[in-house]
């Protein structure tokens, strides 16, 4: 008797407390999206709280005009299909030989602590941009792709999933004789897919959250990714006691933070989209499961 | 101040000025007519790539026989305007400037303003300098320090347009110093123009609502302030009314909205300006003995709740503009320019948001005691490498001519592409010291006489947005904010109601780059401090003596060296 | 010879990915000379003067070298234990709700704040606690009185840390649902016959199962010790606040990253980099002699 209640207490209590983190999360949400629907004026007079004040669409019909918002989504999307699968591909063949044991691979070692080393040291901007230039890079979706696409957290992150695979199945009797890209392919990959859907995740939204490189590497804004895109209305936004009259004019007719709201709530549709795409791969048995298949 | 500190990281590259103005007008229809006479740029392709060298050409506006092209690095600006196929280097306006002296521009790169500075540097870094640059103080003395750039002394005799020095002039010899070094002109100066001080702005409508008199003194000033925080000037039976906002920096941005600068000033006091006192020693103004009596007055008007109380807390900009737009004030001080923003916003929100600019507080003789600004703003200089300097200088005449309307070419061009915007590439402001007084004067003398005949063709808009508001008050907020800036807000910027106190010195000195911040950031907390009561006022002269220990006497000896200069 | 042979191949999985690190992160670390330099991008880094140590001794000779380090590790280490802290147990919470579409619908809720950026919560942030704010008001019920939060040295530091870990933990939780999500399921059924409840599961199968997790995750995070949060603070302090919350990070800002001093940014850049190392090679040997498991 006891337990039960107490069990169905403790239930109410988990989804409270569930829910009212996800609340809080959701508000902030909720205010751009009531900004992002209400008149220039009202916001800028900070009536707008979580609903729409003097209700209008007029920042997403302004921003289906903006062309150049459109050609950085594409240039975002390109960066993620390619990025994310190189980062994937260069992560799990690095992560493969790293979670052997030094017996096995005995330079594994020397490998892992230049890894860790380059999550924390870097050279600054200067450095960096002239290897880039030097390569031909710069001006090209592949500066923006190949430079980070092996991220040491990552790969950290990987190795340990996989060596948290149950022993048996790493060794994987029956495929004796398989070479390791086989046994990474066929054992290792189907095994891990919670830790896929991680990895990709952080790949992806990396990818699609950076911003500086796009600035950095890009000399015509035409090329710019959508959040450098995103990054630069924001910016000039939020220093206008500074700005020329002129500015200002031009300031009190473009800017307007309904529509830069706009634009950045549609930014993150792609990457709220994927979450709950990934979701089916974090649940529990999934790994097994897909063993005995 | 975490507003400030980006100031000219960012305001460097965005404080690109008057120039950057796209002359238009509605009609679409001709979007894609280019004079005839324009060559396409196929064919400027070939004739460069024949590779014959045009020969050196020192007139001002003299046209080379053969097309000379720069690249250069630029600034992203708002090109949104332009007809489609136009580029900020290919556009109506370059290519009257290719036809005029056959000069055009490549970009090296483009680049966000708030990127601006890095990605010079890594140019620099690189060594890959683009023909043409604009730079800040800083990066200009260490382009010279390199020997990366050449000397423009010459070139800028023979080749800058009588318009330009003429400009440059107005500065009465304070502006070519910075750009000048061994006697060596290095770079053209872009300017600040000045006038930018502040005005007090008030809600006219609650003045008359409250039957209150127009501001003159800092009692009339308080006063007011009090009607409207306990009156319920907006008549919400709320008391949701605030009295005068103000900085969490208190006061010392020029150029800024609802500093209390004017306030300081009335006390003799200067706070953050290199000023001389009155035995002519170079003194920084926030550690002036009569900032003490400054700093007693505004922590009293903080105290009695004049001042806003959680000004601390509040985003310079953002949110004081957001109290503005929401008609919670009427008292804001800030320069002429307030109607276009924020002041407009709150017209926007209430029609009868009634703004008025007002020379207060003033002092016992009746003036308003304001100060000036480093008319310095950014540096165009030419990369030693590039064979014809003089071209950038060429450049910058037909462009700073066309915007002054005083080439008919370029007028009778900006006429006929009228719907065609255009885009200046060179983003450098060079325009008089009192270019604001001079609209205001020219746009009074064609109101006075009722007609726009002589009037400057960008100054046309003004006018008839004055009779456009004249005819219906604050009807459309934007006219409303042309006609209230321009005209009302114009008027008292280089008035005879002012008495004006020029800094000494704007720069950096060698002990600055080391010990700055942590003077910056002790005179940051103690001003703020002081304002709001959780330090005695006694305390100041603590904190002018560690001031001086950790730095400031070092300091001012080197700004008293440099301006000695 | 067979492991000879295996090895090659491992060299060979890990050429690509090596080659990438080499060009872009090794090569680049060239750069770090710059901390010993008074760099000038004009000169570049050939001919820029030497100033050996002055740019690391730099951050401890100014006057409030003590109080902005202290902020920093303050800050930072608090971040760093609540944002270890808040997911682990988020995620357990999460793994013991029923509701699959409930649990998910959370799931992707918390997650979102971590893609607004400081810019925009600061705003919010700032509005929320105002003297008119939320906060107050709610307050104002209990009968207590306003008060200025983000201009109090008392109440800065707990709102830079709770409001880093509303933003960031939901997609903390991330890594650690992948964790519980790879437990061996045989594990549960087992425990289930031997009659074990849900709070047995938990604590002898699920906690154990995320504590490797949990320790990388941990040690990781040493590397963030000196990284206080530039964006957020940058975003919501006040000269009222800078006893409590100025930084390493927001006092080389202040003095002039804008202004070009790359030498002085590099060497704090560096400086970190080394402690954290420190910290990640004694939390690393820890961790082997104590419960001789290996980290990475």
């Amino acid at each position: 008797m006891f337990s039960r209640f107490d069990s169905r207490l403790g239930n109410g209590l988990l989804y409270l407390v569930a829910g009212a983190a996800a609340a809080l999360c959701l508000a902030p949400f909720i205010h751009s999206i009531a900004v992002s629907f209400s008149d220039k004026s009202s916001v800028a007079a900070g009536y707008v709280f979580f609903w729409p004040v003097k209700f209008t669409v007029s920042a997403y019909t302004l921003l289906l005009n903006d062309v150049q918002f459109f050609k950085s989504f594409l240039i975002s999307v390109q960066r993620v299909l390619l990025g994310g699968s190189l980062s994937m591909i260069l992560t799990l063949l690095m992560a493969y030989p790293l979670s052997k044991e030094t017996e096995v691979f005995r330079s594994r070692n020397l490998y892992i602590w230049i890894i860790v080393s380059t999550m924390l040291f870097n050279g600054g901007l200067i450095p960096w941009y002239m290897t880039i230039k030097t390569l031909h890079l710069t001006n090209t979706i592949w500066g923006l792709v190949i430079p980070g696409a092996v991220a040491a957290f990552n790969v950290i992150l990987m190795i340990n999933f996989f060596r948290a695979l149950p022993k048996e199945l790493q060794d994987a009797g029956g495929m004796d004789g398989a070479g390791p890209i086989v046994l990474l392919m066929k054992i290792y990959v189907p095994l891990s897919l919670p830790s896929l859907a991680t990895i990709g995740l952080f790949t992806i939204v990396g990818h699609w959250n950076a911003f500086f490189d796009g600035m950095i590497l890009m000399d015509d804004p035409k090329d710019y990714p959508l959040q450098t895109y995103i990054q630069q209305l924001v910016v000039s936004e939020r220093n206008f006691a500074n700005l020329t009259v002129e500015e200002l004019k031009r300031l009190s007719e473009v800017s307007n933070k309904t529509l830069n709201t706009a634009k950045i709530l549609i930014s993150m549709l792609p990457i709220l989209a994927i979450y709950p795409f990934l979701q089916k791969y974090f649940t529990k048995g999934i790994v097994l499961g897909s063993v005995k298949e | 101040m975490k507003f400030r500190s980006s100031k000219w990281l960012l305001a460097g590259a965005l404080l690109t000025g008057l120039l950057s103005g796209c002359a238009s007008t509605g009609n679409e229809g001709k979007a894609s007519t280019t004079p005839a006479s324009t060559p396409t740029a196929a064919a400027i392709e070939t004739q460069t790539a024949v590779n014959v060298v045009p020969s050196p050409n020192f007139e001002p506006f003299g046209k080379y026989e053969e097309p000379v092209t720069f690249t250069m690095g630029l600034t992203k600006g708002d090109y949104s305007k332009l007809p489609q196929g136009d580029t900020p280097v290919d556009n109506v306006f370059t290519r009257f400037i290719l036809n005029k002296v056959n000069v055009k521009v490549e970009p090296a790169w483009e680049i966000d303003a708030s990127a601006y500075q890095q990605k010079v540097a890594i140019s620099l870094a690189g060594g890959d300098i683009p023909d043409v640059l604009v730079v800040d103080q800083k990066t200009l003395n260490q382009l010279v320090e390199s020997d990366l750039i050449a000397d423009l002394s010459k070139i800028y005799e023979q080749t800058a347009s009588p318009l330009l020095k003429e400009q440059y002039a107005s500065y009465n010899g304070r502006i070519m110093n910075a750009a000048t070094f061994d006697g060596k002109l290095m770079a053209l100066p872009g300017t600040q123009v000045g006038g930018q001080h502040n005005l007090l702005w008030v809600r006219q409508d609650w003045l008359n609502k409250l039957q209150l008199q127009p501001p003159q003194t800092l009692t009339d000033v308080v006063g007011i302030a009090q009607a409207f925080i306990s009156q319920d000037p907006d008549g919400n039976n709320k008391a949701d009314t605030l009295g005068l906002l103000a900085d969490p920096g208190i006061a010392g941005y020029y150029n800024t909205f609802h500093g209390l600068d004017t306030i300081f000033s009335l006390y003799g006091a200067y706070p953050r300006q290199w000023i001389k006192d009155q035995s002519g020693h170079v003194i920084y103004g926030s550690t002036a003995p009569e900032m003490k009596a400054a700093l007693t007055e505004v922590s009293k008007l903080y105290k009695d709740g004049i001042i806003d109380k959680q000004f601390a807390v509040r985003k310079p900009g953002e949110d004081a503009g957001a109290i503005i737009a929401s008609g919670k004030v009427g008292l804001v001080f800030g320069p002429w320019w307030g109607p276009y923003w924020p002041l407009s916003d709150a017209l926007k929100n209430d029609p009868k948001a009634d703004w008025k600019p007002f020379l207060a507080p003033l002092d016992e003789n009746g003036k308003l005691r304001v100060y000036t600004q480093n008319p310095n703003n950014l540096f165009l200089v030419v990369s030693k490498k590039f064979a014809h300097p003089e071209a950038a200088i060429k450049f910058l005449n037909v462009q700073n001519q066309a915007r002054y309307g005083l080439d008919p070419d370029a007028l009778d061009m900006i006429l006929k592409n009228q719907g065609t915007d255009g885009y200046w590439p060179i983003q450098l402001q060079v325009d008089y010291e009192d270019a604001v007084h001079r609209t205001y004067t020219s746009l009074k003398e064609a109101i006075d006489t009722g007609s726009d005949a002589n009037l400057r063709h960008d100054f046309k808009a003004m006018y008839e947005a004055y009779k456009k508001n004249l005819e219906n008050p604050g009807a459309d907020p934007t006219v409303w904010a042309e006609a209230t800036a321009r005209y009302d807000g114009e008027a008292l910027t280089f008035s005879d109601g002012l008495t004006k106190v020029d800094p000494v010195f704007f720069g950096r000195t060698a002990t600055m780059e080391t010990k700055w911040a942590t003077l910056e950031k002790l005179e940051n907390e103690t001003l703020i401090k002081i304002v709001i009561g959780d330090m005695p006022v006694e305390k100041f002269d603590d904190f002018v003596q560690q001031w001086n220990k950790l730095g400031g006497n070092e300091i001012t000896q080197e700004v008293a060296a440099a301006a000695a200069q | 010879m067979r492991n000879r042979s295996e090895s090659l191949i491992y060299h060979l999985m890990l050429l690509p990915g090596m080659l990438v690190l080499f060009l872009f992160s090794i090569i680049p670390m060239a750069g770090i000379v710059i901390a010993f330099q008074k760099f000038v991008p004009a000169k570049g880094v050939l001919h820029s003067a030497w100033v050996g140590m002055d740019n690391l001794a730099f951050m401890f000779q100014i006057p409030d070298s003590r109080q902005v380090f202290l902020n920093t590790i303050i800050i930072a280490a608090m971040k760093v234990v609540a944002g270890l802290a808040v997911p682990i147990i988020f995620a357990l919470v999460l793994n013991e709700l029923r509701s699959s579409w409930f649990k998910r619908t959370i799931q992707t809720i918390v997650y979102i704040p971590h893609f607004i950026s400081w810019v925009i919560l600061a705003g919010i942030i700032t509005n929320l606690f105002s003297l008119d704010g939320i906060v107050n008001q709610l307050l104002s019920l209990f009968g207590v009185d306003p008060v200025m939060f983000l201009a109090s040295n008392f109440w800065f530091r707990p709102i830079l840390i709770g409001t880093d870990v509303w933003k960031e933990f939901g997609f903390g939780t991330i890594v650690y649902l992948a964790a519980i999500a790879g437990i061996n399921p045989n594990l549960y059924e087992a425990a289930v016959i031997d009659g074990a409840g849900r709070f047995k599961q938990l604590m002898y199968i699920t906690l154990p199962g995320v504590v490797p997790t949990i320790i990388l995750l941990s040690t990781l995070s040493l590397g963030n010790i000196l990284n206080a949060g530039f964006d957020q603070i940058f975003n919501l302090y006040n000269p009222l606040v800078y006893e409590s919350s100025d930084i390493v990070d927001t006092y080389v800002f202040r003095v002039g990253l804008v202004e070009m001093q790359y030498g002085l940014a590099t060497a704090v850049g560096l400086l970190k980099s080394i402690v954290a190392f420190l910290l990640i090679i004694i939390s690393y040997m820890l961790a082997r002699k104590l419960s001789n498991y290996r980290i990475f």
